[in-house]
């Protein structure tokens, strides 16, 4: 099989986020249920969303970490599922943000299974706290093994101090400052200011960032993500079939990625590996992509995105995203949503259903008639992307991505 | 210092890493090499990636290296280290072998002038009666 057979023969059928009466956003510190509830929510609303009986979900993809969320036959049997034919369980981190979809789709596109559940949920901040990795290493004995015994006992744990190396060596070495960060970090907030599943919604400054407290340096505060309870499912299956349902189907044209090849750098991503062959693979160039949705657990990670894919020079990014041009209605829109950052971190998945949205022209704003697809683009309110028809989303640091097109 | 008394994480080391933490309470930092074709590598794993030869060596190097990166961590989720912040960790790629990255801590130096480039010396560090763990001193020229 080539790229070029797979090309929009998949799609997306329908989203869905763990919303409830409490937790209207979905997004929470404290979800206050277990994590198959959030699991079976996200996954219902996804099913509704598509026009789809829940009962004939016949195959599902998650991905987990810590061993942090719900396995496949717990949720499948919980939606009633009458045959299952697919059912992968991924244990590893944001790599698979982007591949669990390339996956279903490739299940789909073989006739494996018709209508493939993908999900990741976790209760990332009331219960194992996904940014906290490494911060138990020793289990309370004063020695550690593995590789940690050569990073845990210089103090080394968690995510913005072990990703903080990549961000601190591109800055010196291509002139990148905080206060560039500041500026990605601004314009995610400006969108995510009209998405009321965002669980930041307030105004940000630069200054507001500037003086921010120092989490690990070069990261401050509003240069992170936070640990969010949430769950994000939708339900691939084949275009045809997608076609028969309630919702304007979003194509599948491309996939790549789910490990990486090695990189020269820190500061590189896997981008310089795959980018150049998924927009191959998708048929498309790279003026033609509408909407960017990179995986941005922090700031200088979409702008180390935008240099790799070729959109800018390494380096020159704090300048590309600067004059609206990552904004709603620049160049490359990003973060429409507001990001990981912003609207809550589902380990990357709600990028991938936010570049849905987006495609569909439903994305849920301040706009009176978001949900029938009417935007204002008035800028206080929309949010929405004029006339967005392809999109790259962007797993962490390049390891896998997805163009998606609406059909 | 007993380890009872060190308030930090100690390593545990196993059949692969003994040999480097010997080494290191000897004052010495070795790396790992493949017995068959001499490719380095870090951290110690049992089989070379270059050429599949699980026979294993190990190379004295000079201590002498460059700041590949650093962090000032402020806000530390490991709970033993709470007390020590704001501290630096910094990856070190050794003169002799670039490719390679170690992590450690810089001493004595000012942490707001750690640059990705500066020159490093090994500073092995007799921090319990029974190990020593090696950290880093910014070389008299970049002082």
């Amino acid at each position: 099989m080539s790229e070029q057979d797979f090309r929009d023969k998949t799609a997306i059928a329908g989203i869905g986020y763990s919303r409830s009466v409490e937790n209207p956003g979905g997004f929470s510190k404290k979800s206050g249920v277990d994590v198959l509830t959030l699991a079976v929510r996200a996954a219902r609303s996804a099913c509704a969303d598509a026009g789809l009986d829940p009962r004939e979900v016949d195959g599902a993809v998650m991905y987990q970490m810590f061993d942090d969320s719900v396995r496949t036959g717990l949720v499948l049997s919980a939606l009633g599922s009458r045959k299952v034919g697919y059912a992968s369980n991924l244990v590893g981190g944001g790599n698979y943000a982007s591949f669990a979809v390339i996956q279903a789709a490739q299940a789909v596109y073989h006739g494996i299974a018709n209508y493939v559940l993908v999900y990741r949920a976790l209760n990332g901040r009331s219960g194992i706290r996904i940014g906290h990795w490494g911060a138990s290493a020793g289990g309370g004995l004063p020695r550690v093994g593995g590789e940690s015994q050569f990073s845990s006992i210089y103090g080394l744990a968690g995510a913005a101090s072990n990703h903080g190396f990549e961000a601190r060596r591109y800055m010196d070495l291509y002139g990148v400052t905080s206060l560039d960060l500041a500026h990605f970090a601004v314009n995610s907030r400006s969108n995510a200011i009209k998405n009321p599943r965002a669980m930041m919604r307030t105004p940000l400054t630069i200054e507001d960032h500037q003086q921010s407290r120092i989490i690990s340096d070069p990261y401050h505060l509003f240069d992170c993500c936070q640990e969010t309870d949430v769950a994000c499912a939708m339900i691939v299956t084949s275009a045809e079939r997608a076609r028969a349902l309630k919702k304007r189907p979003v194509l599948i044209s491309a996939g790549i990625g789910g490990g990486v090849s090695p990189v020269p750098n820190i500061e590189d991503t896997n981008l310089i590996n795959i980018g150049p062959r998924l927009l191959a693979a998708a048929g498309v160039e790279l003026s033609d992509i509408d909407v960017f949705e990179g995986y941005d657990a922090f700031t200088d990670m979409p702008m180390r995105m935008i240099e790799d894919m070729g959109w800018c020079k390494r380096g020159e990014a704090k300048d590309f995203i600067k004059d609206g041009r990552i904004g709603l209605d620049g160049d490359l829109p990003s973060q429409t949503h507001g990001g990981l950052i912003n609207e809550g971190y589902c380990h990357g998945f709600n990028n991938v259903l936010e570049a849905v949205q987006q495609l569909r022209g439903d994305a849920e704003d301040l706009c009176p008639n978001w949900h029938l697809g009417e935007h204002t683009y008035d800028r206080k309110l929309c949010r929405q992307v004029r006339d967005a028809e392809i999109a790259l989303n962007v797993s962490v640091l390049g390891s896998s991505a997805i163009i998606l097109k609406r059909d | 210092m007993s380890t009872e008394e060190y308030a930090y994480l100690l390593p545990q080391p196993d059949s692969l890493t003994q040999p480097f933490w010997d080494a290191a309470k000897r004052h010495e930092l070795v790396i790992q090499e493949c017995g068959e074709c001499g490719k380095l590598r870090h951290p110690p794993v049992g089989i070379c990636a270059e050429c599949g030869s699980e026979a294993i060596g190990w190379r004295t190097i000079s201590g002498r290296g460059t700041l590949y990166s650093h962090v000032v961590v402020h806000q530390t989720a490991l709970p033993s280290w709470s007390a020590a912040v704001p501290y630096n960790i910094v990856m070190v790629t050794p003169d002799e072998a670039p490719e390679i990255r170690l992590y450690g801590n810089v001493i004595d130096f000012d942490d707001s002038k750690l640059k990705v480039g500066l020159s490093l010396v090994a500073a092995f560090d007799d921090v319990t009666s029974d190990d020593t763990i090696i950290r880093w001193r910014v070389a008299d020229a970049d002082v």
